[in-house]
């Protein structure tokens, strides 16, 4: 009889070892997430990184399926490398940075590093900026999407001019330390028009953020931002100078319209992101060569209508007819 | 058979578990993947139906975005004065802000010559760079028709189209060219399917070349994907029906994917909306429903050998303790009992089984009780037993018998006939040879001689009943009767000499008289031949007298002869009889007797009287009694009657007399031994008795009528073998 029970008990844990494994078998055990490397110059760009989690969420990868590592240099330019060699030493499945500048901070670290698949949110010209050719010849396969700021700095010249036609010469915020700034300035003398004249700004550290904003500024002008870490950064500053000079400026971003730009033209960040989801899942899937660019999908002109009410200024009906319009100030 | 030596395959367990498991899972596993393929099957139906839906739908309102684009242009008013420039500007600016996916917008003359233009990437400074007008657009805006133009690529790969709605005066009458759009096909999906197009198919739009010109991943198409050679597009561009798409129309897509496929046409344009799922999206919830199947069939195959162990177990368990008590009871262990503690059939057969071993117990006690009784009884019968095969062979023998038979034969597998007569074959007159399913009970005598003394032995064989194929068949039961033999010879002898005495003065009286005559013929010649010796040796006289003499004495000397040949003593001989010389010698003993008391005596029988077999000597004493008898109960004068013939395979003889006859109350017991009704003196007993004796012997009958008063007649019927012809 002790050996009868003896079978049975051994028949029963064998049943059970056999309905843990068909269960198991049945619901699926869970995968380990994929982990996604983020750089990021500071805290402004991580809207984008908002638009990708909601690209990834609405394309079915749930928040267990991916974790996010952030690595956020908090606009210090030093600090980014310094991240960059963390993301690198940290071994994700995919890296996503965020602009130009963490994109050349992070091919500056690869050297050694096992090659991982990279992604770029917003990055400014990246075939000019040889960004592609840099990391293609390190063996890493990368894409992403382009913010098209030096592609549209003649357009944003010419809406800025179209929404204030007394305004005939427009100052150009660039940050000479950047070649995408660079970039954009050459490509705003190349497209400026009969009607209005430019003026080129560099503004790469406070001391020229300070001078420009001693600087006297006439009726007739108007501020264009073109494409810098340092400036996007600054936006607020930039702001108080429209608002405080009275000059009407044009950002990149809704974002900065929404914080006291008179408008803005471009793909927003959180669009931006939102766009490359479906690039980073198709790296994470593994196809991950021979991934084309993407251009920005749709840029809008946004208005901050009150923005201009401050200053003084009325826009004009032809941009009233294609901008949307904002009446907040943001702080 | 130990249980060691069961084949697994033919263990109560392993069938009990088997059984279990076929009947648990079979009709499940039956059931289940009937279902799942019928479910299969109308999920690939619904499926490519859903699928088409979606197409369908995608298609309404990609044509429902483009009428909205085509009225949006209708809608636009452009002044052709030159001074109003800047209106028609905010026009084209208004155009791109409400068609999103717009990059360019475009006023053309009535030349197809772009008038003004604008554009959401670049700037327009010279409108008449832009080559919009074809040949066939102009045809169709005068038509009044919408022109849609061949999809494009640019530099970067991105599709787009232009539509230009004709552009008339305020009455209608007058061309005066058209409103255009350039249109990003890149974005129109995420236009129109945003809300329906799921992270689970593929949605993709083909031109009427069957080039991919937009995607839900748009990557796709930025990557140049040829979707021409898809089953689908191919469909769509040599067939143009979706109705007739193979249903489940699944084909591999361009990434290596499985995918069910539909299409659904956009007439406007030509152009075809493609859904494409892959089959392992599309029978996600099914391959689910396979795995929870399988897990359940798991489940019930674990569940079910689990409960065909367990109930295996509690069925075998207690048989196989059945079977270690019974073997227990045939190795006689006393102290078997069964208790299994169970209620239900199994507990009723331990019961059972008890009791059953009880009555077994007490049953193997009266047969040892009776076994000995019958040791006893066989070792103590006096007469030897033996079981016997068909063939002969000795099986067992008493140890009577073992006494009896010689030294040296008795040893298994011995043939009776060597054991019993010392003989190398089978009596002649055994009843093995002759029928050895129905043996007679006849008795078989053999004669055996032990120590130079000469022994009988009766033997009869006995058929036995309810014995197995490979058991002795025969019981041969053996009785020494040499003494009875013995007794039986003197009584036969003894019965000789009191007919003897009976008969002596008739014997004296029959001898007397040829004497006498031999006296005077003697005495006669004697004298004549003192007087006239030469005349009786010359007339031959003396020849006569001395024939007369010996006729005289050989008669004497057949008297005597008979006499001698009635009273000698013999053994039992058997021989071929001449059945009427036996009575014309029996009959002589009484020639004398017959005439003394002047009985009349009737003689009759055949010449042809068959021989018997059978001793002539004592078949003469029985003979010889019934004529005693016979003569005892006449009066003077009165008759005796001797008979004889053949009646088919028997002789038979009858001895009449018309006597006193015998009392009726007295005729069941003549054959008894000393039964006589004569008087003391005149008869010993024997007479009747040793005859039914002799003739039973010799294979016969005697019967016996009598009426008082009237006379006795004994009738002896005896057997006619073959060979006994005369």
């Amino acid at each position: 009889m002790r050996k009868f029970s003896g079978l049975l008990w051994l028949m029963l844990m064998l049943f059970v070892l056999t309905e843990t494994l068909a269960g198991c078998a049945n619901s699926g055990v869970a995968a380990v997430p994929a982990r996604i490397g983020v750089l990021t110059i500071g805290d402004s760009r991580m809207i984008k990184v908002q638009g990708l989690q909601k690209g990834l969420q609405e394309l079915g990868l749930t928040d267990e399926e991916v974790a996010f590592e952030i690595f956020n240099a908090k606009d210090n330019h030093k600090k980014l490398a310094e991240e960059a060699l963390k993301l690198l030493e940290g071994q994700p499945d995919v890296i996503v940075v965020t602009g130009v500048v963490e994109a050349e901070a992070l091919m500056e670290k690869l050297a050694g590093h096992k090659p991982i698949p990279v992604v770029m949110i917003g990055v400014t010209s990246p075939k000019d900026l040889q960004l592609i050719n840099g990391y293609e010849e390190l063996g890493i396969p990368v894409t992403g999407v382009a913010n098209g700021h030096v592609e549209l700095t003649g357009k944003r010249m010419e809406l800025l001019h179209l929404l204030f036609p007394q305004r005939s010469r427009i100052l150009l915020l660039y940050d000479p330390r950047l070649r995408a700034s660079v970039l954009a300035l050459e490509r705003a003398r190349h497209s400026v028009q009969n009607s209005y004249s430019i003026e080129p700004i560099p503004v790469s550290n406070d001391q020229d953020m300070e001078s420009f904003h001693r600087r006297s500024f006439s009726a007739r002008e108007s501020i264009l931002v073109l494409p810098s870490y340092f400036l996007e950064a600054r936006f607020r500053e930039i702001r108080d100078i429209s608002l405080e000079k009275r000059i009407p400026v044009m950002g990149l971003y809704e974002s900065e319209t929404e914080a006291g730009f008179t408008a803005s033209y471009g793909l927003s960040y959180f669009d931006q992101g939102y766009q490359a989801a479906r690039l980073v899942i198709r790296m994470l899937k593994g196809e991950a060569a021979g991934i084309p660019f993407e251009a920005p999908d749709s840029v809008r002109l946004k208005i901050n209508v009150q923005a201009a009410d401050y200053i003084g200024e009325s826009v004009s009906p032809v941009g009233l007819s294609y901008g949307e319009k904002v009446y907040t100030i943001k702080e | 058979m130990p249980k060691s030596e069961i084949p697994w395959q033919s263990r109560i367990k392993v069938r009990v578990l088997l059984f279990g498991v076929v009947m648990s899972i079979v009709p499940v596993v039956l059931i289940s993947f009937y279902y799942f393929y019928s479910t299969r099957h109308n999920l690939e139906q619904n499926v490519q139906i859903q699928n088409k839906l979606l197409a369908e739908h995608l298609v309404q309102e990609v044509d429902s975005l483009l009428s909205q684009t085509e009225d949006r242009l209708r809608n636009a008013y452009f002044p052709t004065s030159a001074l109003l420039q800047e209106t028609g500007q905010t026009q084209l600016y208004r155009i791109l802000a409400e068609i999103p996916m717009a990059e360019e917008a475009v006023v053309l003359d009535a030349d197809g010559n772009v008038r003004q233009g604008v554009n959401r990437f670049k700037i327009v400074n010279d409108p008449g760079a832009l080559k919009w007008r074809t040949p066939d657009m102009l045809e169709g805006l005068k038509a009044r028709q919408v022109y849609y133009g061949n999809v494009t690529f640019t530099g970067t790969c991105i599709p787009f189209v232009r539509i230009v709605v004709p552009y008339y005066s305020a009455d209608g009458r007058t061309f005066l060219g058209g409103v255009g759009v350039q249109v990003r096909l890149r974005s129109l999906l995420a236009l129109v399917g945003s809300k329906h197009i799921g992270n689970k198919e593929d949605v993709f739009l083909v031109d009427a070349r069957g080039r991919l010109i937009a995607h839900s991943d748009f990557t796709k198409v930025l990557e140049k994907i040829d979707v021409a050679q898809l089953s689908t597009v191919r469909h769509f561009m040599e067939n143009g029906n979706p109705e007739e798409l193979p249903v489940p129309n699944r084909y591999l897509s361009t990434n290596g994917q499985e995918v069910l496929g539909v299409y659904s046409k956009i007439r406007r344009t030509g152009w075809a909306v493609i859904v494409e799922q892959p089959v392992a999206v599309a029978f996600a919830s099914i391959h689910a429903l396979l795995l929870r199947l399988v897990w359940f069939l798991v489940t019930i195959a674990s569940g079910s050998v689990l409960i065909s162990i367990f109930f295996g177990l509690s069925f075998t368990k207690p048989i196989e303790y059945l079977e270690r008590m019974v073997r227990r009871v045939g190795r006689r262990e006393s102290d078997t009992e069964i208790s299994l503690g169970r209620k239900d059939e199994l507990g009723h057969l331990a019961s059972s089984f008890n009791d059953m071993v009880v009555q077994l117990s007490q049953q193997s006690e009266r047969l040892l009780q009776e076994k000995e009784r019958l040791d006893t009884i066989v070792h103590g019968i006096g007469a030897g037993l033996a079981l016997i095969y068909r063939d002969h062979r000795v099986a067992w023998m008493n140890p009577v018998l073992d006494n009896w038979v010689r030294p040296g034969l008795h040893r298994p597998e011995t043939a009776c006939y060597q054991v019993l007569a010392g003989l190398g074959a089978p009596c002649a007159d055994c009843p093995l040879l002759n029928n050895a399913e129905m043996p007679s009970g006849e008795d078989l005598i053999t004669a055996l001689t032990q120590n130079g003394e000469q022994r009988l032995f009766r033997h009869r064989i006995y058929r036995l009943e309810h014995v197995r194929e490979d058991d002795p068949q025969y019981l041969l039961v053996v009785e020494d009767i040499t003494e009875q033999r013995r007794m039986e010879e003197m009584v036969m002898q003894a019965d000789k000499l009191s007919a003897l005495g009976l008969m002596a003065s008739g014997f004296a009286h029959e001898i007397n008289n040829p004497l006498a005559t031999i006296q005077v013929y003697a005495e006669d010649l004697e004298e004549r031949l003192q007087t006239e010796q030469e005349e009786l040796a010359a007339s031959g006289e003396i020849t006569r007298y001395l024939r007369v003499i010996r006729e005289n004495i050989a008669r004497s000397k057949q008297i005597t002869q008979s006499l001698l040949n009635f009273s000698r003593k013999s053994e039992w001989r058997e021989e071929w009889i001449d059945v009427a010389a036996v009575l014309e010698e029996s009959l002589a003993l009484f020639k004398h007797s017959f005439s003394k008391k002047g009985v009349s005596l009737s003689k009759d029988w055949p010449d042809d009287l068959p021989k018997v077999m059978g001793d002539a000597l004592q078949l003469m004493q029985v003979l010889v009694n019934l004529l005693n008898n016979s003569l005892d109960a006449v009066s003077i004068g009165g008759s005796i009657t001797v008979h004889a013939h053949r009646d088919n395979a028997q002789v038979v003889i009858r001895v009449a007399d018309n006597g006193e006859g015998i009392e009726e109350k007295h005729i069941p017991k003549v054959f008894d031994p000393f039964f006589t009704t004569k008087e003391i003196g005149k008869g010993t007993g024997l007479g009747l008795s040793i005859c039914y004796g002799i003739i039973s012997r010799m294979g016969g009958a005697i019967c016996l009528e009598s009426r008082k008063g009237l006379g006795t007649e004994v009738t002896i019927t005896l057997p006619v073998l073959k060979g006994g012809s005369v």
